[in-house]
């Protein structure tokens, strides 16, 4: 079997041990997929999200219970520029400009400061495509950034070039936005550590790629609702060819059947 | 499985051994959405590719693979043919993030033809959709370098093009703008007052452009042009005012004329000597005094009910 159907396979089964109330969305996963040819959610094309986006389950996440923080005083986020600019009311530099360009501009204010607040530049709230963003609370600035965005689960082939580090305040949560990721908001994510409903986990766990042997679990990892731009503050990051040569983790086959080593594991 | 959904899951080939063809195939599908997941998680088609550009092996070798590819792509692209919004969308960004020779022509003969991008798109498409795609298509020629000046290439007709878009209520405030930019149109412009007649994002616009391009006396200068411009307009002293403010400026009417706090400096703007637009000034300096007279009356009022 192909990696990617095979880690969907392991992924479904797992889903339906440990988040069981989800099980009637994860058949209607399997049977949307069915009905478009596909053996996994991993690559899809327009048409296939489209379709997906249509069902509620996959069009919105951040249903899982309550989180609660670690004690830390923030959470982070690395993200590509464009998502922010996408995902917010963003107001300057001019939307439309290239990553690139409006990158450059974030950084040359940025030179000079420890962080920049995000309302400089944006009104609203933070989204996602769909409704929601991902954070943990690993301090990614404390530590080699490309190594950090492995313990945060990202592979180098999902770092953008033009980055964001973020930080929330967790002073700043007032509680319902701040959620425990589940099976459902990761359905479209080959990598993802599962948590167990029946553990009443205060977070979810994301799945370290750093190190050559078998994965582990690495940082706390949460999913923020719509949050007000006015708390979030950010640093720009050029996450380029230097800083991803030094360590790199790809989705190619070797790594594939590391993660499945990992699923088969749980 | 269908070929396509396998041949996505893994770039280890393009990134070991990249061709030409390799490359366009992969362009392609972008284009056609097969991509369209990775594509969102990092963004842009801008990211996608940056990103297996700098995963590359030998990363020379990969530029010039993928710009070859890129370059074959727009060269064989007609815009009049009917596509998708997202196809026409996305390839106005590869030309906005790569500017492959043939973009530039591609996109000003299509405009100069009167055709505006995502008029001919297939399927359903909303307004806002397509007046981005548009507005896409005059972003990604600014990333052309001009020669100013007749003989400059492209000049001229990049110019016409804008001059075109200012009669367009929304398109006027980028063009005017990029014309600012280009030395073409001036501030104390009568197409500035018809621009910001149009549409008052225009004040916003400029704002913006000047302050993140000026200092000192130049853009004490610009910004006392541009308010002037705005006496003329019903509303747009206001919108002034508020743009500043989303720059953190503080506009403050005072009797020597309007300062401008803007960090630790103060820009005192200079009026032109037009008694109409002086009398304006003082109207709205007035009234900005009797309300907030008002306001203070209020808070007393209220206070010594409070008390009482």
């Amino acid at each position: 079997m192909e990696p990617q159907s095979e880690i969907h396979r392991l992924r479904q089964a797992i889903s339906l041990a440990r988040q069981s109330r989800h099980t009637s969305s994860l058949r209607a996963l399997q049977s949307l997929l069915k009905q478009s040819g596909l053996n996994h959610p991993y690559a899809l094309d327009e048409d296939s999200i489209e379709q997906l986006m249509s069902v509620s389950a996959f069009a919105n996440g951040g249903e899982g219970s309550f989180a609660s923080g670690s004690g830390r005083e923030f959470i982070y986020r690395i993200s590509g520029i464009r998502k922010i600019v996408k995902f917010t009311d963003w107001y300057r530099p001019f939307r439309l400009r290239n990553d690139d360009d409006i990158w450059n501009e974030l950084k040359s204010d940025f030179d000079g400061h420890e962080w920049l607040s995000l309302d400089a530049y944006a009104r609203g709230a933070l989204s996602g495509p769909r409704g929601f963003t991902w954070w943990t609370d690993l301090d990614v600035l404390s530590t080699n950034i490309i190594c950090g965005a492995h313990s945060m689960g990202l592979p180098n082939d999902w770092v953008s070039k033009y980055s964001l580090i973020l930080r929330f305040p967790l002073a700043a949560i007032s509680g319902p936005e701040f959620r425990v990721p589940t099976v459902l908001d990761a359905f479209d994510s080959e990598i993802f550590h599962a948590t167990m409903d029946s553990d009443s986990p205060p977070s979810g766990l994301a799945i370290s790629l750093d190190g050559a042997g078998p994965l582990s679990t690495g940082v706390r990892e949460f999913i923020l609702l719509n949050v007000d731009v006015k708390h979030i503050e950010f640093q720009p990051i050029l996450i380029d060819q230097s800083i991803r040569d030094q360590h790199s983790v790809n989705l190619d086959a070797a790594f594939r059947a590391r993660l499945q080593g990992y699923y088969e594991g749980l | 499985m269908s070929d396509i959904q396998r041949a996505s899951s893994d770039l280890s080939e393009l990134k070991k051994a990249p061709t030409a063809l390799a490359w366009e195939l992969e362009i392609r599908r972008v284009l056609f959405g097969t991509r369209e997941q990775d594509v969102n998680r990092l963004g842009s088609v801008y990211e996608y590719c940056e990103v297996i550009l700098d995963g590359s092996t030998d990363h020379a070798e990969a530029l010039t693979m993928f710009h070859e590819a890129l370059r074959n792509i727009v060269y064989a692209w007609h815009p009049t043919r009917p596509e998708s919004g997202s196809f026409i969308a996305k390839m106005l960004e590869f030309i906005s993030a790569f500017t492959p020779p043939e973009g530039f022509s591609k996109i000003l003969e299509y405009i100069r033809d009167g055709h505006r991008f995502g008029e001919n798109a297939v399927g359903t498409i909303s307004i806002e959709s397509a007046k981005d795609i548009h507005m896409k298509s005059l972003v990604a020629l600014s990333y052309y370098p001009l020669s100013t000046g007749e003989e400059g290439y492209g000049f001229v007709p990049y110019t016409e093009a804008l001059r075109i878009h200012l009669q367009e209520d929304d398109y006027c405030a980028y063009a005017l703008r990029r014309l600012y930019e280009l030395g073409v149109v001036k501030l104390d412009d009568e197409e500035v007052t018809s621009a910001i007649e149009k549409d008052a994002n225009v004040v916003d616009d400029l704002i913006s452009t000047v302050l993140e391009s000026q200092t000192g006396a130049t853009l004490s200068g610009s910004l006392s042009t541009i308010y002037a411009q705005c006496l003329r307009v019903k509303d747009m002293p206001e919108r002034f005012e508020a743009a500043l403010s989303s720059h953190s400026a503080e506009f403050e009417h005072e009797d020597i004329g309007p300062l401008v706090h803007l960090g630790t400096e103060l820009l005192a703007l200079e009026l032109p000597d037009d008694d109409e637009l002086g009398a304006t000034y003082m109207a709205i300096r007035w009234a900005r005094s009797a309300s907030s007279g008002n306001s203070k009356l209020n808070d007393i009022i209220q206070e010594t009910a409070s008390i009482n």
